[in-house]
């Protein structure tokens, strides 16, 4: 960090090593940062019934999302109005109410106090009526449940161009469904590595990754392709960003991320033609919608070499970095698949994602193994004179030949760090950190 | 399904059996280790769950924490030998912790179930907290070619929400 308190020289492509482990940095995230954010809290594949719910976080706040006897779903802070208690302490369930075990107050799915023991001892000094559970805002995209406590713009308006990305993902056919419940672990890491490594650091899969070309395995180069992949990266609006790798023309064997051609028909009713486009050739999409969900769908693993079947598979998941602490997050990791998949197919892609990704994921260890050193490396006092290395591709300008949405960025080799620049921009513009601005 | 004692020959050739392997585990010798294997072998850690009903701690009937084969495992440990396995250099000191060893005898087989509860203390110095993960294992032991093989082993993980950068090692 500078004598000034700046924590990023945009126009320079610095951070200051001081952001990845400071607790007034994290303070600040916590208290301007993501109560402004459209948060991801579940998908509604994951609350299908009436009174389902499961519980997650926004920020470092405890959160449950429910969905009501009439079917709408709500996101409430799950602390008891009366004296704090959390109030749900489950992953998830069915219920027709939630009860606080401390004194007994009892919500309703919807979050509404419909029961106090002994309610006469508090005479008229009580209103159940405005003794709710605290509620944010939600709303769905493909069935992405986002919620925000101080919104200032719809979901839709939050997640402006980016919405086209996850239609490709999510939206693609006639619904996606989570494969069951995400795996969850706690990890020495700041929360931000994995969100600005999702959206746009290409340039780590060599290193990290390494193991995979080394071994001779197929990842990232599927079967049958020559030439090098292409990369399309698109700075989006919000510090939301993406990128696109197709195969080399002519070389798919696996158009449209190897879906099984049954679903084909469904791409073609939910997708417009230039989407269609994009999406035939990809091999890898990957990207993170700000501040802290990430996504990956790749075709980039050939499951024969894993021993599953001769035939492409890919896998779409979402991972979600949630703060505990500056110098620890929870990870949460979903697979999902398209709805009308065949159960073969299903299960090809479930074991894929499941051998790469996820606690013991052999792909995602070496992720983790790096953002920790990073947090761990960074929390003292010497390093935080640091100013790292965001300037790759600080001229590169954006290609003409795009129709998508958004600045599309491409050059050879690969590498620029134009989205993770973004990332940071929007972060210290949520944060209140401009420049010059002193923290404490 | 019929229970074998500690009287049983076969009750101490299965203590053998994973005393063997955990030593193998611990001591770096994994491409040992897979030499244990049945060609078919499922390893599988469900994914633990954390709610509420049934007395018995539950666990997801389609996520896993692993999900493998031969071919899989082979590239876990073949990993460990390339100048990439960030996850696990340097290499953690493991420790594996194998009890309470029930064996019965699958009907008709002559294959066997072993269910034993395993506790793995894993320390990466210069990091002073160790990472230790508690379990269940379900194995199926097999005889081919005159020797006890793994061909299945289901982990039953004690924690839902583990407090660990990674799991890299096999348990
Ligand atoms: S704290 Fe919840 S009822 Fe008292
Ligand atoms: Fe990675």
């Amino acid at each position: 960090m500078s004598e000034d308190g700046q924590l990023l020289r945009f126009d320079e492509g610095y951070v200051s090593a001081r952001i990845f482990n400071d607790p007034d940095v994290h303070r600040r995230e916590l208290e301007n940062l993501f109560p402004q954010c459209w948060l991801f809290v579940a998908h509604e594949t994951e609350i299908p019934n009436p009174g389902d719910y499961v519980t997650r976080q926004m920020g470092e706040d405890p959160v449950i999302v429910s969905r009501d006897a009439a079917g709408k779903i709500h996101v409430l802070l799950n602390v008891c109005r009366h004296r704090g208690r959390k109030i749900c302490n489950e992953d998830s369930g069915c219920a027709t109410h939630f009860r606080c075990g401390y004194h007994g107050w009892t919500y309703d799915s919807a979050g509404q106090l419909t029961g106090v023991p002994f309610i006469n001892a508090y005479g008229t000094t009580i209103d159940r009526a405005q003794l709710g559970l605290y509620e944010a805002q939600a709303d769905t995209y493909h069935g992405l449940i986002f919620a925000c406590r101080k919104p200032t713009e719809s979901l839709r308006d939050y997640l402006g161009p980016m919405a086209w990305v996850l239609d490709l993902l999510f939206g693609r056919t006639d619904g996606v469904e989570v494969g069951g419940p995400p795996i969850r672990w706690v990890a020495d890491v700041n929360w931000k590595l994995g969100a600005s490594n999702f959206v746009g650091d290409g340039y780590h899969i060599f290193t990290t990754h390494g193991f995979s070309t080394q071994l001779g395995l197929h990842a990232l180069k599927p079967r049958g392709s020559t030439g090098a992949p292409v990369g399309h990266s698109l700075a989006l609006s919000h510090g939301h960003g993406a990128s696109l790798v197709s195969s080399p023309s002519g070389t798919t064997e696996a158009p449209f991320f190897g879906l099984p051609k049954e679903l084909w028909p469904e791409l073609e009713r939910h997708l417009d033609a230039e989407q269609r486009h994009v999406l035939e050739p990809l091999i890898v999409a990957a990207g993170n919608v700000f501040p802290n969900l990430s996504f990956l769908d790749t075709a980039g693993h050939t499951p024969e070499e894993w021993g599953g079947p001769p035939w492409p598979v890919s896998f779409l998941t979402l991972r979600q970095w949630q703060p505990k602490g500056p110098d620890r997050m929870e990870a949460l990791s979903w697979l999902f698949i398209d709805k009308n998949t065949p159960a073969e197919w299903r299960a090809a892609s479930r074991e894929c994602y499941e051998r790469v990704f996820g606690v013991g994921g052999t792909f995602e260890q070496d992720d983790l193994e790096n953002w920790a050193s990073i947090t761990e490396g960074v929390g003292g006092d010497w390093a935080r004179e640091l100013w790292l290395q965001y300037r790759m591709g600080l001229d590169l300008q954006p290609t003409d030949d795009w129709r998508g949405p958004g600045a599309c960025y491409t050059a050879s080799p690969p590498f620029f760090d134009i989205l993770e620049r973004l990332f940071y921009q929007e972060w210290q513009r949520l944060l209140g950190a401009e420049h010059g601005q002193v923290l404490r | 399904m019929s229970a074998i004692w500690p009287g049983d020959p076969r009750y101490a050739e299965v203590l053998d059996f994973l005393y063997h392997e955990a030593e193998l585990l611990d001591s770096g010798r994994q491409k040992e280790w897979l030499d244990l294997l049945a060609e078919d072998v499922i390893y599988r850690a469900p994914l633990p769950l954390n709610v509420k009903g049934d007395a018995q701690p539950s666990y997801s009937e389609d996520s896993c924490i692993f999900s493998e084969n031969i071919a899989s495992l082979r590239i876990r440990v073949d990993k460990l030998t390339t100048e990439y396995a960030w996850a696990e250099s340097p290499r953690s000191r493991i420790r594996h912790h194998v009890s309470n060893v029930r064996v019965s005898e699958r009907s008709g087989s002559g294959e066997l179930d072993v269910i034993s509860n395993v506790l793995v203390f894993r320390s990466r110095a210069p990091r002073t907290t160790p990472d230790i993960f508690s379990g269940e294992r379900r194995d199926v032991l097999r005889k081919l070619a005159g020797a006890w093989h793994l061909a299945e082993r289901l982990i039953l993980l004690d924690q839902a929400v583990m407090e660990v950068r990674h799991l890299a090692i096999l348990l």
